[in-house]
């Protein structure tokens, strides 16, 4: 008994060991299969087009240059124009089947809206002041130039994030 | 922080690959979550419906060019659980 008892326990330990050798090595095949689905489904996620982003950009900074100049007559074809692109976007994105998580919370996206617009028309009224009261006639397209190349940065932005987050190298 | 717990709920193979699947997104469609686990809809129907049972995810309707389309998403009780699953088994192959 003396003898057999520290065989036993030798035993025992290895049985214990490779269990733990077996548990783990289902684990780490688990945790690979998380990172493989998790990868799969990022790459779904259809980015922005870049080529889409511009327009938009150049369709929003024409319209805050011309309405900072008071010309009303595009008006119209601009604001139809952009629900357009903002529709193709939307629908570009649900026909994909995967919609990718927001980084703001609600909260911050809700007070990044407001801010945008209030930037929209801080845009037009500065550039309609400066125009009108000290004959700056290169200020509203100055305004909406700037507003365009905002916009371009924020998609192109959003797109290298995409790309570190599905590891494509851009 | 909170210790990392193993959920059976969730370790089950296509279970778990749902949660990883959705944990990144914000919702994903009934067919994209089918395509990626190479399962039938029934089988897939199935564990959703487990999922559900125990408020891990949740699913809401709309149409997509005048099709009905199924939206699944992760509640905060899912997202939890899938992640303190995920640091359990970091755990288990951090401690071999």
């Amino acid at each position: 008994m003396y003898i057999w008892f520290p065989i036993w326990k030798v035993i025992n330990f290895c049985t214990m060991t490779n269990k733990k050798h077996i548990q783990s090595k289902k684990a780490q095949e688990a945790l690979d299969s998380i990172n493989k689905i998790q990868q799969a489904g990022l790459k779904r996620v259809l980015p922005t087009p870049v080529w889409l982003g511009a327009m938009l950009g150049i369709l929003v900074g024409t319209q805050i240059a011309l309405l900072g100049a008071e010309i009303r007559t595009y008006n119209t074809i601009l604001i139809v124009l952009i629900l357009i692109m903002v529709i193709t976007i939307i629908n570009k994105t649900q026909s994909v089947g995967v919609v990718e998580r927001m980084m703001l919370s609600k909260r911050a996206i809700i007070i990044s809206l407001i801010c945008i617009v209030l930037l929209y028309f801080l845009a037009i009224i500065s550039g309609q002041y400066l125009n009108r009261h000290y004959g700056y006639y290169w200020a509203p397209v100055a305004i909406g130039a700037f507003f365009t190349f905002g916009i371009w940065s924020l998609i192109i932005g959003a797109y290298q994030l995409y790309n570190k987050r599905t590891n494509i190298p851009s | 922080m909170e210790d990392s717990k193993f959920d059976v709920m969730i370790h089950a193979p296509n279970r778990l690959q749902i949660c990883a699947l959705l944990a990144p997104l914000d919702q994903v469609e009934f067919r994209v979550i089918r395509e990626e686990l190479g399962v039938s809809d029934s089988v897939l129907s199935k564990h959703i419906k487990q999922l559900e049972d125990i408020g891990y995810i949740k699913q809401k309707k709309n149409k997509v060019n005048g099709r009905a389309r199924r939206w699944f998403y992760l509640t905060a009780s899912g997202r939890r659980a899938f992640e303190l699953h995920v640091q359990e088994l970091k755990r288990i192959v951090s401690n071999m």
